[in-house]
C-alpha cells in the first residue's frame, strides 16, 4: 500500500491540497485520500469519517473484507469501485474521496464540493414573463433544471469526457422519440473527434464542432435558459451540456431562431408577431442603414429631396473627414464604449457612460469631427444590433455593417444591392449540421410559417419542423 | 489560388466604382437653370444653393453663375471650372429657356436632359419673353416665385399652368406639338404671359391670355378660376366654380360641350349669357389661330382618327383646315348671396 501511496503522490506532484489520512481499524490500515478543495469536508466528516469512527468506537465485527463491507454499507449516494491508479487519480480530481483498503482494492465515494454560485437569474437573456432560473457551472444542476421540466423517460443523456487535461464532462441530451438519429450520430462523431488538451467552456465545443467553413453567423445556439433548452428538445433538437459552463448548446439552429425568444411563447401571439417583425426590421437597419446613408450622400444624392440634401450638406459643411471615415470613426468609438462597458467595474460605469455620451454626442459635433446625422445613423444601427441576445449574432451584424459600408463607399446603391445579394448567398450557403440555415424560408416550409415570423395561436402549431424530426412530427391536437 | 482570387476582388474594389463618389461638400446643387443663346453660343445661368449652418440651424444661400459654350455640355464644363464643384442637376426646380433657342430647336435641350442620368425631368420648364435669365433667376427666391406663380395663376386666372420637361417631351414625341408657359419680368417681378405654341421642337407662335385660357378650358387643365371678361371692369368678374369639357367628333364636325358651374357676386341676369359669350369668343379665337397656322394644338385630328378612321383616311388632306365645330354650354349658376328661408303656410 505504501508503494501505491507513493505512486499517487508522484502523480499529483505532492500537491499540498491532497490529504492522505491513515486510519487503523481492527489492526488493519486503510488510507483515505481526498482533495480538500474539490471535496466537501462536511460530507467527508458526516458520511465517511463519522462512519469509520463509529466502526472503531463500537468495535463492529467486519465479516468480509473491508473493501466489500464498505462498498455495501458505507453511506453515500455514489460509490464506485476503482480498478487502477489512473481511475483513482481521475476520481480524486472529480471531488471523490478514495479509500484504499489494500494494494489492489480501492473505492471512491462522491463527496464533491459545491463550488458553483447557485441558481440565479439569467444575465444576458432576461425574462419578462417566464421562468427566471438560469444554468450554472454545475453539470448536475443544469441537467436537473432540464429534467424537472421534461419528466419523460424519452429524455436520454449520453456523457463524454473531453479534454486530455481538463477531463471535462460533456453531456448529450435529446428526446430519443423525437430527435433524428442521423443528427444525433453526427453530433456524437463531432464530439468524439475532438482532440484537445482542455475544455474550459461550452464555447470551445461550439467552435470545434461547427466545422471549418468560415461563417459570420452562428450555427449553434448557446443559451443560459433551461426553458429554451426544454423547448428545443421538444422540437427535436439536441442539447450539449458542458461541465463548468453556464451555457448549453442547442443543435441544430436556424437563422430564424435568433429572432425568437422563449418569452414569445408566454405572451399573446399578435403582440409577438409585431415584436418579431420589429426584430426583423432591426436586423436590416443594423446592417444596411450606415451603408445606405453613405450611398445616398456620396453616390446617389438624387434620391434625396432638396430640403434633406440642404440639411445634410449644411451639417457636413465643416466636417473635414470623408463620410466613410466619419462612419468608421463613430462605429469604432461605439464598439470601444460597448466593450469597456462590459469589462469595467460597475462602480465606474456611470462615469464612463456620461463621458461616452458627451464624447460621442455634443463634444464631437461641436468640435466639427462628426456631423450630427452620422451620430444618429450609427447609434440607430448599433442599438438595433443589440436587440439580439446572442453575442455571435451581434458580431455578425457588425461585420456585415462594415462590409456594406465599404461597398457603399465604392459603388453607392449598387454596392448596397450587391452587399444584400452577398448576404443572401452567404445565409443560404450555411447549414447547421446538415440542416439548411434559412429554413423555413429557404426551403419554404408552409407549416412552419405559423411560428416563423408571424406567430399563430399555440393550438395552431401542430407539426414539428420536418428538418428536425421525421419520426414524431405531430406535437399535439 | 484563393489568395489570388481575394487579391483580384480587392483590386477590383479599388479600381472600379468611386468615379461617382462625391462628398456633399463638393456638390454644386443647381436649383434653377436658364438657357439662352447669345452670339451663337449657349449661355447657362445657374442658381446654386450653398448650404450653411447658422446658429445650429441649416440654411442656405443662393448665388448665380454664368458660363458659355458651343453646347450645353461645354457650358456646364465651364461652369464646373468656375465653381469647382460637381454640378448636380438632380434637384432642379426650374428651367427657363429663351426665345432664340426655342425658335431654333428645342431638341438639343430635350436631348440633353433626357440623356442626363441624374436629372429627374419633373421640373417645370418655362419660356422667357423679353427678359434674360440672370434678371429672372438672380433673386434667391425667384424660382420659388415662378413656380408658385404658375400654380396660382392656374387656379386664379387660368391662363397658364406648370409644365414639366418630361410632359413636354412626351407631348412633342406623341403629338409633335405642345404649349409652354411664358414668363416675363416687370421691375424684377416675374409675371406670366400666357402660353406659347411649340411645334416640331420650334417656337411657332404665342397665345394671348384669352387664347391661353381657352386652351386650358379645352384641355381640361383648369377647374375653378376667376374669369374676367376682356371688355369689362373688375366688378363683373365671373367665378367659375367647376368646369369640365367634353370633346367629341362626328366626321369633320367637332362638338365641344362645356359644363360649368359659375358664381357671381352680383345678381346679374345676363351672367350666363355673358359667360358663354366670353368663353365662346376665346375658343373661336384659339381655334382660328390654330387653323390659320395649321397647328392641331387640341388634337382634333387624333380624335377623328380614333372615332371614325375610315372618314379620316379618305379625307385627311386639309381636314384640319376644313373642320367645323359647335360649342354647347351647360352652365349652372350659384348665387352665394341668396338666402333661403322657410315658407310660412
Amino acid at each position: 500500500m505504501t508503494l501505491l501511496i507513493e505512486k499517487i503522490k508522484k502523480k499529483v506532484g505532492s500537491s499540498t491540497d491532497f490529504i492522505f489520512r491513515e486510519m487503523t481499524i481492527q489492526n488493519k490500515t486503510i488510507i483515505l485520500i481526498f482533495n480538500e478543495v474539490l471535496s466537501s469536508s462536511e460530507d467527508i466528516n458526516q458520511f465517511i469519517l463519522k462512519y469509520l469512527a463509529n466502526i472503531i468506537e463500537k468495535k463492529v465485527e467486519i465479516p468480509t473484507s473491508f473493501y466489500h463491507y464498505f462498498l455495501n454499507s458505507m453511506p453515500g449516494h455514489h460509490i464506485k469501485e476503482i480498478k487502477d491508479l489512473q481511475e483513482a487519480i481521475d476520481a480524486l480530481y472529480n471531488g471523490y474521496t478514495v479509500i484504499i483498503t489494500s494494494e489492489k482494492e480501492m473505492l471512491a465515494i462522491e463527496t464533491k464540493a459545491n463550488l458553483d454560485r447557485g441558481i440565479n437569474e439569467a444575465n444576458n437573456e432576461q425574462s419578462i414573463q417566464g421562468p427566471k432560473d438560469a444554468f450554472t457551472e454545475n453539470f448536475n444542476k443544469n441537467l436537473g433544471l432540464v429534467r424537472k421540466r421534461i419528466k419523460s423517460e424519452h429524455l436520454w443523456l449520453q456523457e463524454y469526457t473531453i479534454g486530455k487535461e481538463t477531463k471535462t464532462k460533456v453531456g448529450l441530451l435529446y428526446m430519443e422519440n423525437i430527435a433524428e438519429e442521423e443528427t444525433i450520430q453526427k453530433v456524437k462523431e463531432e464530439l468524439l473527434k475532438i482532440n484537445i488538451d482542455g475544455i474550459i467552456d461550452s464555447g470551445y465545443i461550439k467552435e470545434l464542432i461547427q466545422g471549418e467553413k468560415p461563417r459570420f453567423f452562428p450555427t449553434i445556439l448557446a443559451t443560459e435558459r433551461p426553458d429554451q433548452v426544454s423547448m428545443a428538445l421538444l422540437e427535436g433538437k439536441i442539447a450539449i451540456l458542458v461541465d463548468n459552463s453556464p451555457y448549453v448548446l442547442i443543435i441544430p439552429c436556424f437563422f430564424i431562431d435568433f429572432f425568437h425568444t422563449t418569452d414569445d411563447y408566454y405572451q399573446k401571439p399578435i403582440n409577438i408577431s409585431f415584436i418579431r417583425i420589429i426584430r426583423l426590421f432591426a436586423f436590416f437597419i443594423a446592417i444596411f442603414i450606415p451603408g445606405f446613408y453613405i450611398a445616398v450622400t456620396t453616390h446617389n444624392q438624387e434620391v434625396l429631396s432638396l430640403d434633406l440634401l440642404i440639411n445634410f450638406s449644411a451639417q457636413r459643411a465643416m466636417v473635414p473627414f470623408p463620410a466613410l471615415i466619419e462612419a468608421l470613426l463613430m462605429s469604432v468609438t461605439f464598439e470601444i464604449l460597448r466593450e469597456s462597458d462590459t469589462r469595467m467595474p460597475s462602480s465606474m460605469g456611470t462615469a464612463v457612460s456620461i463621458l461616452g455620451g458627451l464624447v460621442l454626442g455634443d463634444a464631437a459635433v461641436n468640435a466639427g469631427i462628426v456631423s450630427p446625422i452620422m451620430i444618429i445613423v450609427v447609434a440607430i444601427s448599433a442599438i438595433s444590433g443589440l436587440l439580439f441576445s446572442s453575442i455571435e449574432m451581434i458580431s455578425a451584424l457588425r461585420w456585415w455593417r462594415f462590409i456594406l459600408l465599404i461597398l457603399a463607399t465604392l459603388l453607392g446603391m449598387y454596392g448596397i444591392v450587391l452587399g444584400g445579394l452577398l448576404l443572401i448567398i452567404h445565409l443560404t450557403s450555411l447549414n447547421s449540421f446538415g440542416k439548411p440555415y434559412l429554413a423555413p424560408f429557404a426551403p419554404f416550409i408552409k407549416e412552419e410559417q405559423k411560428d416563423a415570423l408571424i406567430k399563430t395561436e399555440n393550438r395552431g402549431i401542430r407539426y414539428r419542423n420536418p428538418y428536425l424530426t421525421k419520426k414524431n412530427k405531430i406535437r399535439g391536437r | 489560388m484563393k489568395k489570388i482570387i481575394v487579391l483580384c476582388i480587392l483590386l477590383l474594389g479599388l479600381i472600379t466604382g468611386c468615379v461617382s463618389y462625391t462628398e456633399l461638400n463638393e456638390l454644386g446643387i443647381v436649383s434653377a437653370l436658364g438657357i439662352e443663346e447669345i452670339d451663337q453660343q449657349i449661355q447657362l445661368t445657374a442658381n446654386f444653393i450653398l448650404p450653411q449652418k447658422d446658429d445650429g440651424e441649416s440654411t442656405y444661400q443662393s448665388t448665380c453663375f454664368q458660363s458659355r459654350g458651343t453646347t450645353i455640355e461645354e457650358a456646364l464644363n465651364n461652369l464646373y471650372l468656375q465653381v469647382s464643384k460637381k454640378i448636380d442637376l438632380a434637384h432642379l426646380e426650374l428651367v427657363a429657356i429663351d426665345t432664340t433657342i426655342a425658335q431654333e430647336d428645342l431638341n438639343k435641350i430635350l436631348q440633353f436632359f433626357l440623356q442626363e442620368p441624374t436629372a429627374r425631368n419633373n421640373f417645370p420648364i418655362v419660356l422667357m419673353k423679353e427678359v434674360n435669365a440672370k434678371e429672372l433667376l438672380e433673386n434667391e427666391n425667384q424660382k420659388d416665385t415662378i413656380a408658385h406663380l404658375l400654380t396660382m395663376n392656374q387656379i386664379a386666372q387660368g391662363t397658364t399652368f406648370s409644365l414639366s420637361l418630361e410632359n413636354m417631351a412626351r407631348q412633342l414625341l406623341e403629338e409633335k406639338n405642345t404649349v409652354i408657359p411664358v414668363v416675363s419680368s416687370k421691375d424684377h417681378i416675374p409675371t406670366t404671359e400666357g402660353l406659347a405654341i411649340i411645334q416640331d421642337n420650334k417656337l411657332k407662335d404665342y397665345l394671348t391670355l384669352e387664347e391661353s385660357n381657352a386652351y386650358l378650358y379645352l384641355s381640361n387643365q383648369i377647374n375653378s378660376f376667376t374669369l374676367i371678361p376682356s371688355n369689362s371692369n373688375q366688378t363683373s368678374e365671373i367665378i367659375v366654380k367647376e368646369n369640365h369639357t367634353i370633346i367629341s367628333s362626328h366626321q369633320n364636325k367637332i362638338q365641344i360641350e362645356i359644363q360649368s358651374t359659375i358664381e357671381s357676386k352680383e345678381n346679374n341676369v345676363d351672367l350666363k349669357e355673358n359667360y358663354e359669350k366670353e368663353v365662346k369668343k376665346r375658343i373661336d379665337s384659339l381655334i382660328k389661330k390654330t387653323q390659320d397656322n395649321k397647328m392641331d394644338l387640341l388634337h382634333f385630328l387624333t380624335l377623328i382618327y380614333r372615332n371614325d378612321y375610315n372618314f379620316y383616311e379618305h379625307n385627311k388632306t386639309n381636314l384640319f383646315e376644313q373642320l367645323t365645330y359647335e360649342i354647347t354650354f351647360h352652365t349652372t349658376i350659384q348665387y352665394p348671396n341668396l338666402k333661403t328661408e322657410g315658407v310660412l303656410i
